[in-house]
């Protein structure tokens, strides 16, 4: 038999493993033990010397100090910023590290490489990327002389004309002083020119004309639609600015939390901006002109180049570049002879930031050879037009080779090749969606079945709920009034050893109320009575109820009163020990037939 | 949209009516099969599968935001349905809004692909089970009985915290989808108040409360406003009440 310390144990490790049972099933965190990652950030890309710039450290999978180093910084005067962790779960996923800051003021204009950031992590040296900063002397945009006021904002456009296709970047900057909220601007609408927000919106600090500004800047892509001459409208920004209300001096309390600010509606606005988009030269018109503005590269690569006879290689062509990229048109492989290709789905990624909008488009093709030899695929080539130079180009790949080994007796082409066989690999596919619908609708006539759950009223929930513990209550409190029961009758039971042993330490010739007394307590414990005094009538009849002969209640009764007139009439009759002897004898024979 | 039927919908023919809007949906008439659901939804109680077919309808029409509502809805009574996730993944990607990652609470994520009914009759079992093993353990006390009910206690804990904290979840859903396909978060529940935001056809906020005939929701955190009642619907339907 386990002893009670030990089953305690055993008790608390039984419900220890369910719960980390039960719970693995919930909760699948992942924690990125082994891996980091480390990302360095810039609040904006342009500046002016008498900018501070923010440069982020962001690593992640870690918690605690660390020393970077970040080359390139040699051209700013550098003050640190602050560090900050976080730990952040996110449906299951647990992602933490830290952050850590800087502030960059430019010593010199240029164009400045900042990173990338190393960092020793448990011994292992960690790098980020690498970021871009180009410091100017001043602001190049119009209205700085609204500087004068607490809040202004400010349009320009990347360049005042473009051709078709061409996208054009429209960013505003809107700066300010005192304390705004509920900021809210539209971009401006204008027909044959279509507005897209680039990412989200940047904000910094700046100083203009010796002041210190908080600037949001929006950037747009302008994307002319048709040919002619426009005005971009105004954009307005509108907002609440906060104002101290009268007799509210004290600096600590000047927070809008206070109350003691009010708003008052404002809203400031942009000059209009010209703009003209002009037709693209029909001279140096390529042919084949794809209709792409902008800047394009294009890169063929084939893998492997040297296969055997049956198997396939990769022929991928990367087109990239900043533009229209959304027109890239798909790339038709020229015919090869004794080649089959199959075409993959082409794949094109877009990127809108404030850095402007840039693309890449794969497209793939699995070539198999049909003969051992030498296979050329020749050149492609993509005809763009290139607004900075104002010229047709052509990317062009080079032409690439496919090395094809003799080929095997052609019965054996034929032959079964293992899964398994590393020198022979068959060619997959990986399985793309190239459409999405919906599935139908349910049809069985149960589907508008109610569940049985539906049709359960309140009361039935709580019958089915707190039946069990009712049923379990109700046991529990039969059982415990069961064993009272017992207890009462085991009581009653020693009633008659008890008496015995008072008997006999009851000195009967001067003692017989003790006796009386003695008796009496006998009675009502072995018949469970009330516990009250009781008279010899009253023994004789409940002797009687209680299934012990007339005989015996009788001579009880008598006996009873013989005590009773030796107590209470001093009458004399059998002598003390007669009487012990009697008392005993007839306590006995009612013990055999008494049924409690 | 309001079902008009003038004749009274019977248990008999509630399955005349369901195959009648079925075969409208396989026909292409989006609008005719949504009247006929709506219908049925006036007298039935509604099941997973109805909503579902509604919500396939009004993907159907291109309504986006509907379509997600009634998803939504079908979710909470069929979680498991893999055509029921199919179609509300596929829905959800139609969304223009982007959805910022929320963090939650693993025991409540893992509820999700539970329903309120399963989780109740499997409580019931439970709970039945551990009393019938405690009424056991009066008269017979052995060792495996012991390790049972221990087994079976923290088994009725643990479904008795998932089914009070599912139902509570069910009761405080105030979950709402925006049905308008765009629809400007103002700073007040007046027209003319500022503009704060956009949201789109099948974004999902968080009601707070009305003001007659605008309600103020909640996107994040940070982007709070108002909006007219009728562009944003609440997920949970009276017609889903279990009682």
């Amino acid at each position: 038999m386990v002893k009670p310390n030990v089953k305690h144990k055993q008790t608390w490790l039984i419900i220890l493993w369910f719960m980390l049972l039960i719970l693995s099933f919930g909760i699948r965190p992942s924690f990125s033990l082994a891996s980091f990652t480390i990302t360095l950030k810039l609040d904006r890309k342009d500046a002016t010397l008498s900018d501070s710039v923010k440069l982020t450290l962001v690593v992640e999978g870690i918690q605690g100090q660390i020393t970077p180093r970040i080359p390139g910084l040699q051209n700013f005067r550098v003050e640190r910023g602050g560090s900050s962790s976080f730990f952040n779960m996110i449906n299951g996923q647990v992602s933490r590290g830290i952050n850590q800051e800087f502030f960059l003021m430019p010593q010199r204009e240029g164009t400045f490489v900042i990173g990338p950031a190393m960092v020793d992590i448990q011994g292992k040296n960690y790098q980020s990327n690498q970021v871009t900063l180009t410091v100017k002397k001043v602001a190049e945009d119009s209205n700085v002389q609204d500087a004068t006021q607490p809040v202004f904002m400010t349009a320009s456009l990347s360049q005042p004309s473009a051709y078709p296709g061409e996208i054009v970047y429209y960013t505003l900057k809107f700066y300010y002083s005192i304390s705004v909220r509920d900021l809210s601007v539209s971009p401006p609408e204008i027909d044959g020119l279509k507005f897209k927000q680039l990412g989200d919106h940047t904000e910094y600090t700046s100083r203009v004309k010796g002041k210190q500004f908080q600037v949001i800047e929006l950037k747009y892509s302008v994307t002319p639609e048709q040919n002619g001459q426009f005005t971009i409208p105004p954009s307005t920004m509108r907002m609440n600015v906060l104002e101290k209300r009268r007799g509210s001096g004290f600096g600590f309390f000047n927070d809008d939390f206070f109350g003691l600010t009010t708003a008052r509606p404002h809203s400031v606005g942009t000059n209009s901006l010209p703009f003209e988009t002009k037709s693209l030269p029909d001279e140096g018109r390529p042919q084949d002109f794809s209709g792409l503005v902008g800047q394009f590269e294009l890169q063929a690569t084939v893998t492997p180049d040297h296969v055997k006879c049956g198997e396939s290689s990769t022929f991928s062509i990367i087109i990239q570049g900043k533009g229209n990229v959304t027109v890239i048109p798909d790339i038709k492989l020229p015919e090869i002879s004794n080649v089959k290709s199959y075409a993959d789905q082409p794949d094109l990624k877009v990127k809108e930031t404030h850095d402007g909008v840039s693309g890449i488009k794969t497209m793939k093709w699995a070539l198999v050879p049909q003969n051992d030899g030498s296979i050329t695929i020749p050149e492609i080539q993509l005809s763009y037009f290139n607004p900075q130079k104002e010229t047709y180009e052509i990317a062009k790949s080079k032409p690439l080779h496919i090395e094809v080994l003799e080929c095997e007796k052609k019965e054996q082409l034929v032959t079964f090749t293992s899964q398994s066989d590393d020198a022979l690999k068959p060619f997959k596919k990986e399985v793309k969606m190239f459409n999405r619908d919906i599935l139908p609708i349910h049809h069985p006539p149960d589907a508008i079945e109610p569940i049985k759950f539906q049709q359960l009223h309140p009361l039935h929930m709580g019958f089915l709920i707190f039946t069990p513990p009712f049923l379990f209550l109700c046991i529990l409190f039969l059982n415990h009034m069961k064993r009272f029961q017992k207890l009462d009758v085991i009581a009653s039971k020693k009633a008659a050893s008890k008496l015995y042993r008072e008997l006999r330490e009851i000195d009967f010739s001067s003692d017989m109320p003790e006796v009386l007394k003695a008796l009496n307590n006998y009675f009502n414990e072995r018949m469970r009575l009330s516990g009250g005094n009781l008279t010899p009538d009253d023994i004789e009849k409940e002797l009687q109820n209680r299934k012990v002969s007339e005989e015996n209640s009788s001579d009880m009764k008598k006996l009873l009163m013989t005590l009773e007139a030796s107590v209470y009439a001093g009458m004399q009759g059998k002598q003390p020990e007669d009487i012990k002897h009697s008392l005993i004898k007839r306590i006995k024979h009612i013990e055999k037939e008494i049924k409690v | 949209m309001i079902c008009t039927a003038s004749e009274a919908i019977t248990p008999v023919n509630t399955h005349a009516l369901f195959y009648d809007a079925n075969q409208a949906y396989e026909k292409g008439e989006f609008e005719t099969a949504i009247q006929k659901y709506e219908s049925l939804l006036q007298t039935i109680p509604p099941t997973g599968s109805l909503y579902y077919n509604l919500g396939n309808c009004y993907f159907r029409l291109q309504k986006i935001g509907w379509a997600i509502l009634y998803y939504e809805r079908a979710k909470k009574l069929i979680p498991s349905d893999p055509d029921l996730d199919f179609n509300l993944r596929y829905a959800r990607d139609q969304i223009e809004d982007e959805i910022e990652k929320q963090t939650s609470n693993p025991m409540i994520f893992m509820l999700e692909n539970v329903s309120l009914a399963e989780l109740f009759w499997f409580f019931v079992i439970i709970n039945t089970l551990f009393w019938l093993m405690l009424i056991i353990r009066r008269w017979h006390q052995s060792e495996w009985s012991y390790y049972v009910l221990v087994g079976l206690t923290i088994i009725w804990g643990l479904s008795a915290m998932s089914l009070s904290i599912r139902w509570f979840n069910d009761i405080k859903d105030v979950r709402g989808v925006v049905v308008a396909s765009e629809v400007i978060v103002r700073a007040g529940p007046e027209q003319n108040d500022t503009g704060l935001f956009k949201l789109h056809a099948g974004t999902i906020v968080q009601c707070e409360r009305k003001d007659s005939e605008w309600q103020l929701i909640q996107f994040t955190h940070d982007k709070r406003g108002w909006v007219k009642s009728e562009d944003v619907i609440q997920i949970a339907d009276n017609h889903a009440s279990y009682f």
